[in-house]
């Protein structure tokens, strides 16, 4: 077992990727994971203390309203070149690419986000060039469904999204994953309360 | 047929005035202009209560394009808009002659919009927005945005009984931003394309 991964996944997620994938996968409305407590939760917390320091740039458009940093490749800071450095590392591509039984690239997007009162992603199947699996990385406590920032998968006809299907509630630690293919649609639903909504997201290429 | 000019503002109507509006239109880039009181007050005052009855339907078969109501247009309304009249009095405004006029009555309330697609294949002419929101605060969303690739051309925020006319070409796309859920009222329009 490759050491650091040891170092930063709760271990119970570095069993038999075969049994990995039976004990975790979603497939409704389409495949997926959402893994609680999935890192190591010493270095997360560091690694969100250090994100809030980090510049976010207010993004608005059609689609979405929220707060998003440059890429973390561009950050100066020690403790989340650490984390990017792990997350990009062969080791983590590897695991994931088992893990979601995909080929993938060396390359990777990761940006923190920040979805304050009004903000939200309007849905969308993250069509694009090279995006494989797309993930999102919790760092936000206490929302309730009340409050809105829930991420929503969609059940899918005829190309279009109909209902949702899911709605997976932000909770610190708590990491999504799933394989962009034709139909995936999502949302984050409008964050409707006086709360913000952290995350780390972005997609593995192949 | 006279007494439809009667719907609208008569100060539109004397000459000077609307000579200066035609040349308003021409000179912003796209062709614009936004004309404020537009109906008369008494054709206005006539149709704010029976907003309240129309019979809204919601679409949202395709969320990934947008999620927004449609509903009846009130019937002096519509008389305005089909009007012989109105057609000149747009085509004299704008110097385009045209052969047609599409027409909707939208509703947009809290969770409501419009998306950028692929698909859209907007239609080349006159867009027009006549809009009977009333105290709308734009931290709300629910403003129609022009855009030509990723520059915005125009954001035209909700002013009621107001009439925005747009000259467009088939490059030029827009879309209703996001109505959040601060928004106590609902965005309410009728936007028409004279093509």
């Amino acid at each position: 077992m490759k050491n650091e991964l040891k170092q930063w996944i709760n271990p119970i997620y570095l069993e038999d990727y075969g049994l990995l994938k039976k004990r975790f996968i979603d497939t409704k409305p389409f495949e997926h994971f959402v893994l609680n407590n999935f890192f190591n939760g010493d270095k997360l917390n560091r690694v969100y203390s250090a994100l809030l320091n980090e510049q976010f740039y207010k993004f608005d458009s059609d689609l979405y309203s929220f707060m998003q940093t440059d890429d973390l490749k561009n950050s100066e800071n020690e403790v989340i070149n650490e984390f990017y450095n792990f997350f990009r590392s062969p080791d983590f591509v590897g695991y994931i690419s088992k893990v979601n039984d995909i080929k993938l690239s060396k390359v990777i997007d990761m940006s923190g986000f920040i979805y304050g009162s009004g903000d939200y992603l309007l849905p969308h199947d993250d069509k694009l060039e090279g995006r494989k699996v797309a993930y999102v990385l919790n760092l936000s406590t206490g929302f309730t469904m009340n409050h809105g920032g829930s991420l929503d998968l969609f059940d899918a006809k005829d190309g279009h999204p109909t209902k949702v299907i899911k709605s997976i509630l932000p909770g610190f630690n708590t990491f999504t994953m799933f394989k962009v293919v034709p139909g995936c649609f999502h949302r984050v639903s409008e964050v409707v309360a006086s709360k913000k909504r952290f995350s780390i997201a972005g997609w593995f290429h192949g | 047929m006279d007494e439809v000019r009667y719907y609208i503002n008569k100060e539109y109507l004397k000459k000077e005035n609307f000579e200066l509006i035609k040349k308003t239109f021409d000179s912003n880039r796209p062709n614009s202009i936004q004309l404020r009181e537009i109906l008369s007050k008494k054709l206005y005052n006539s149709i704010l209560p029976q907003l309240k009855k129309i019979k809204w339907e919601l679409k949202e078969e395709k969320t990934d394009y947008f999620r927004y109501s449609i509903g009846e247009l009130p019937e002096d309304l519509l008389k305005l808009l089909r009007a012989d009249f109105f057609k000149e009095f747009i085509s004299s405004l704008t110097g385009i002659k045209f052969n047609g006029l599409k027409l909707r009555f939208f509703r947009f309330s809290s969770g409501d919009y419009t998306l950028l697609h692929d698909k859209l294949k907007p239609k080349e002419g006159v867009v027009l927005i006549l809009d009977l929101t009333r105290d709308w605060d734009v931290k709300w969303g629910g403003q129609n945005i022009f855009l030509n690739e990723d520059n915005e051309l125009l954001r035209i925020n909700p002013l009621s009984n107001s009439l925005t006319l747009i000259k467009r070409d088939n490059q030029v796309k827009d879309f209703v931003k996001y109505v959040n859920h601060f928004a106590k009222t609902d965005r309410i329009f009728v936007y028409g394309i004279f093509y």
